[in-house]
Order: structure tokens, then sequence, then C-alpha cells
């Protein structure tokens, strides 16, 4: 091994250990995003207005509450979704066990049979009531499925922000090939997210169109996500937010899809 | 489907929701119209004075929900008003739901009054579910939320640690709901054929003056992603299943039993797998020496279920039937061929798929009778064209070689139907 040699190796263990500081950064930036996105307080609920847009302009709209519980941080997570409309859904209740590793549990009660269905849950991608967002989209992905890298600093809705890009680690697990993101430098949450495909298109766009703080937390209460393929868009509106959570992780069973908090039948 | 009929439920509607209106928030219903129309003539069925029996069924329906928040709980009002032209003298207020709901404790829940009640893990197969099932409604066209009739019920629910256990029970046996012959032609045993309205067997029922009453429990759990479940049941055969008689004729009865079982239910790598098994006794003939009275079973079923994505779900189920102390029966038919097997088996198979945002859904539902070689499809569509108005189309077919088994004996009662339905 010549004195070459061993300069070209000193110069690249450098440069990696350089990347892997980055690397580490960016990650850490995208964990920070997901807690503060995802994993708020320890659960909370709201009052979620959702308009599905079509290519024609035709709308639909789902009325629903949704409650979360976290069971850990970064870890497992209870859902409930409680239907208020359209008329059809009325009274239908949904539980989602997340797991942060495997397939979630999914169950959806029936009020006109008294049926507690359980549902095929190993689709993560499948859409959410028939809307831009995916079920993913909904419980989260974790940071760690993904190599991040950041790209630079850019302003997005007047709040400047640090722009990664995430490409999923093993390809199977995810239905975009690469995704960019602007993290809002103040709150960490996501402000806008754009999802390409395999041939460098924007698939789906994801926007935090306004934030609030919810006692004392910020809060994404309009999102917005385009399916700029199928020229589809899914508006999102949160109202009656708390971050106080009322129900344990333990309550988040069939009681609970029979027997809706008095306060969302009201 | 006459206007006279249709002006009246309007009017019924419009009363009735105006009371509703004003004694507790309104949460909504819908009207439907719904036509079905035979894909073949059913001779069985007779003609002339007996109505139109090119269309098993021909309704306008209209359903309106209430709730009301107590103090205590809450109280509960689901309520169908009916007017059909295939049976013009059932045209109906059909109380589905009318119960209260209490809260007593934190380890109890009380639903006391008419409800409809299901458990179990069968997708469309039942082992431990004795609740009441309407097979009128499964097989004219329907929403599948018909097949359960409403109970009578008072139901508790206990909550003990991470175990729930729940009784339900009700003063009077409610039978399932079986063809009598107007909609459906019906196999009567007496005269060994599918019958009509004229021809439909007599049927004893129980008095319902609170000495026939009916007993329902489970206990369930989670282990993990596994759902366990324990069942019993107190009561009658929800179908006729022996002959006694009434006045010196012979009549279908309903002969008394009890039922233990356990399911089983949760993920198997990507598969959804359930599990469900239940010893029927029958009581009135444990030993299956009487001839005129069914003998005791077993029921049974595993099925799995996945979603492939791209909205597509796929399912299947075996499902098994063994009649205990066979000999004994097999010895009734002095030599002959006994009409049913030791162990009858059925497969299912459904297929969903979702298209245009989930507006447009698809499903397949088949039952292939592997023993008793008969069968039923119900395939549809169903497609939102608002988020008000939603269109079904769909049919019921079935068929089999021979006139007495479960699809069998609605062979010749083919038919497609139309529903259309407004909600609000």
């Amino acid at each position: 091994m010549n004195f070459r040699t061993i300069a070209m190796l000193i110069i690249l263990g450098f440069v990696v250990s350089g990347v892997g500081a980055e690397d580490q950064e960016a990650l850490q930036l995208m964990n920070q995003s997901h807690l503060a996105y995802y994993y708020a307080a320890d659960g909370g609920h709201a009052r979620v207005s959702m308009v599905i847009t079509d290519k024609k302009g035709r709308t639909r709209e789902r009325e629903f509450w949704m409650v979360r519980r976290d069971v850990e941080e970064m870890g497992d997570q209870r859902y409930y979704t409680y239907f208020l409309r359209p008329g059809d859904v009325s009274r239908t209740t949904f539980l989602v066990h997340k797991k942060a590793e495997g397939n979630d549990d999914r169950w959806l009660y029936v009020p006109a049979l008294d049926l507690v269905k359980r549902i095929a849950a190993n689709d993560r991608g499948s859409s959410f009531v028939g809307s831009d967002f995916s079920y993913e989209d909904v419980s989260g992905r974790l940071p760690s499925l993904d190599d991040h890298v950041i790209l630079g600093q850019e302003v997005v809705f007047d709040r400047p922000a640090t722009k990664v890009k995430s490409t999923p680690k093993d390809p199977k697990t995810a239905d975009f090939t690469y995704r960019i993101s602007w993290i809002d430098n103040e709150t960490h949450l996501p402000l806008k997210e754009e999802y390409y495909d395999k041939k460098d298109r924007v698939d789906r766009v994801f926007e935090a169109r306004r934030i609030e703080v919810v006692e004392g937390i910020p809060t994404a209460v309009e999102r917005r996500m385009s399916n700029v393929k199928k020229g589809t868009m899914t508006d999102l509106l949160f109202s009656d937010l708390s971050y106080e959570p009322e129900l344990e992780a333990n309550d988040f069973n069939e009681r609970l899809l029979k027997s809706p908090p008095r306060e969302f039948t009201r | 489907m006459n206007i006279q009929a249709i002006v009246r439920s309007a009017l019924i509607v419009t009363l009735f929701g105006a009371a509703a209106a004003q004694a507790a928030p309104l949460l909504g219903g819908f009207v439907e119209g719904a036509q079905a129309i035979r894909v073949e003539e059913n001779t069985a069925l007779g003609d002339g004075d007996l109505g139109d029996r090119t269309y098993p069924r021909s309704e306008f329906r209209a359903q309106l929900t209430a709730r009301d928040d107590l103090d205590l709980g809450s109280l509960f009002l689901r309520v169908d008003l009916v007017s059909d032209a295939t049976t013009p003298d059932r045209s109906q207020v059909d109380v589905r739901e009318a119960y209260i709901k209490l809260y007593p404790a934190r380890w109890l829940d009380v639903k006391f009054g008419r409800q409809v009640a299901t458990w179990g893990t069968g997708d469309l197969v039942f082992a431990n579910d004795l609740f009441a099932k309407d097979w009128e409604a499964f097989f004219t066209g329907l929403d599948d939320s018909y097949l359960k009739p409403p109970q009578d019920l008072l139901r508790l629910s206990f909550y003990v640690g991470r175990v729930t256990a729940e009784l339900a029970a009700s003063p009077h046996f409610t039978p399932d709901a079986l063809p009598d012959g107007r909609r459906l032609s019906v196999y009567s045993p007496f005269a060994q054929q599918a019958v009509g309205e004229l021809g439909v067997p007599p049927m004893q029922a129980l008095p319902r003056d609170g000495t026939h009453g009916e007993l329902f429990a489970r206990v369930f759990g989670n282990r993990g992603s596994f759902e366990w479940a324990l069942y019993g049941y107190k009561g009658y055969w929800p179908t006729p299943q022996a002959v006694t008689m009434v006045g010196g004729s012979p009549a279908l009865a309903y002969p008394r039993m009890w039922s233990g079982g356990a399911s089983l239910r949760g993920p198997v790598g990507s598969w959804l797998v359930h599990a469900e098994g239940a010893a029927y006794i029958s009581q009135d003939d444990p030993d299956g020496d009487d001839a005129m009275v069914i003998n005791s079973q077993l029921r049974g079923f595993v099925g799995v279920e996945k979603s492939l994505g791209s909205d597509w779900t796929v399912g299947g189920q075996y499902y098994a039937e063994r009649m205990l102390d066979y000999e004994k029966y097999e010895s009734g038919f002095q030599g002959a061929e006994p009409m049913f097997e030791e162990l009858r088996s059925t497969a299912t198979l459904r297929v969903t798929k979702f298209m245009l945002d989930q507006n447009l859904m698809l499903s397949a539902f088949g039952y292939w009778g592997i023993t008793d070689e008969d069968w039923h499809v119900r395939p549809s569509v169903r497609y939102k064209v608002t988020d008000a108005i939603a269109a079904t189309v769909g049919a019921s077919l079935v068929g089999g070689d021979q006139p007495y088994t479960m699809f069998g004996q609605f062979r010749d009662n083919s038919n497609l139907y139309l529903r259309l339905r407004y909600s609000f």
C-alpha cells in the first residue's frame, strides 16, 4: 500500500463520515417531523370535514370524528373514526390498531347489522374512504423505512423550510419511488410533500395549507392531497380539536365501536 | 308498484317524520325503490288472484332514524315504512330498532328493546350466531343488512378486565323468516315438491306468552391481534326441524335446542383467518331416536380473506355440518337412500373490487354445496351517483339437483333486482 492509496482512503473516510453525519441530520429532522405531525401530545381528537373533488370538479363530502391515542412514541397507535356523513355511512365506526411493524388490525362496525367486521389490512397504500389520502398518509410512514438527504433551504407558504429527499430502502414497501418534503423550520410540520414515480413525474402532492396553534401545539388544520395524474384532490378541514385524550389505549375496542363517545353523537 | 301505495307511504313518512323530529333529533334515513324480477317462470307459485308472480319484490321503502340522548343513556328508533305490490297486505310499519341503551356502570352496558344482533366470525355462514335471519329478504334482492330481522332483547354487556361477557335474553322465540310461497316457492316435505302460497305446510307457532324464550351468551377477548370467543345458546332450532301433529294433521315445528361453541379470528401472514365451531344439541331428540325430530349436529367453518391491492379483496370459506347418531337417521329410511349425508360441506367465495374512487363497488359472493350439489351466487354492482344517491343492480341465482336442499329448494326462484336509494 503506497502513500497515494493511504491518502485516498483518508479522503474517502472523511467523505463517507461527512455524508453519514448529514444523513443522520436528515433522519433526525424527519423523525422530529413525524413526531410533530403524527404523534403530537399523547393523542387527541378532531372533527374532520373531507371534500373530494374529481377531475370534472364534482365533489363528494365526508364528515367524521377522528380520535388518536399513542401507545408509544414512534410506535403503536390507536385510531377511531365515527362517521357523521354521508347519510349511508352515518353512525358507522372504524377502529385501527396501528402497528409500527407489521400489518395493522382494522375493524369496521356496521350498525344496521350490529356487525363487527374485521378488515384485511395488508395494503397500506389503498385509499382511505375513497379519498386521495391513503391509509399510510393518515397514520404515517416510519422515517426509518426511507433514506433521507437534505437538499437545502426554501420558503414554502411564506415559511422557511428544509427541503428533504426521501427514498424507500425497500421499494416494495412504498407506492412512490421517492418523495421531496419541505419541513417547516419552526414547527417541524411537513408544509409540502411531492411523491414521485419511477419516471420522475409527480404523482401526488400534499400541502399543509393552514397551521394553527391548538392548546400550545402547532397543528395543520387545513390539508390537501392532490393526485396530479388523476386530476383529483382531497381537502381536509380539522375543527373542534383537542389534545387532551379522554380515551386510554385499552378503550379502543369493540365497546367503543358500538358505543361512540356522546360528544360525537350530539 | 302501485301509485296509491306510494302516496300512502309518502304520507305516513311525512307524518311520522314530523312526529319524530318533534320528539327526538332525527338522524337521517333513506327512501328506496326496489324491484326484483324472475329470470324464469315458476309454475309452483300459481297465478290468478294470488298477485303478480313475475316480481318477487316490487316495493317502496322509507327508513327514518332518530336518537335522543338522555342523562342515563340513549333512546334509539329506526323504522321502515314499506309498501310492496307483491304482498300488498304486508305494506307495513316495520320497527327495526326501538331500544334504550344505558351505561349504569363502568363495567356494564344495557341495551333493552327491539334490536338487531350479530356475532360470530362467518361471512354469510353461521355456527354460533343464532339470532334470527330473514332468508326471504336474502333471496329477493334486499340489502344484506336485511338478513337480520329485529328481535326483542335485553342485552347485558359486562366488562371484566380485558374480557367481555354478554347475555341476551328474549321472552319469546324469534324464528328465521322463511319464504311463505308468495315471493318465492318453498319445498314442502309433505307434498315432496316445491309449492306456492296455498301449499305451504302448516307451521306450529310457539306462543308469545313468555314461556318460550331464548337465551344467548358470549364471552370474548383479544390476545394480541387475535380475537377469541366462546358462545352459548338455549332456545329452539331457528328453522322448523320436526314434524308434529296439530288437530289430526301434520305440521312443521321448532324443536328445542341448546348449543355451545367457540371462534378465533386473526392475521396469519398477509391473510385474515377465521375459524368457528359449534355443537347443536337437539333437546327433544338427544339420542337421535325420534325420526320426526332433527338429530344433534356439529357445525363449523374456516375462512380466509386477503386484500390484493388496488381495492381488490378475495375471501373463501369451507363450512361443514355433521349429523350425530347418523345410523339411527339412516335406519329411518328403511334401506332407501337417505335425504342427507352424514357430513355436508359447502364452500364459499367472495370477490370485491372498488373502482372510481370507491364509488363503484363490484361484488360477487358464491356458495357451492359440495355434498348437496346445489349453489347460490350473488353478484352485485353498486354505484354511488352522488353522496346521497346509490343505485344497485344484482342477482340472486340459485340451483340444485334436489328440491329439498338448502339452496336447491329455491332453484326456480332466481331473480335480478334493481334498487335505487336516496339517503339523507
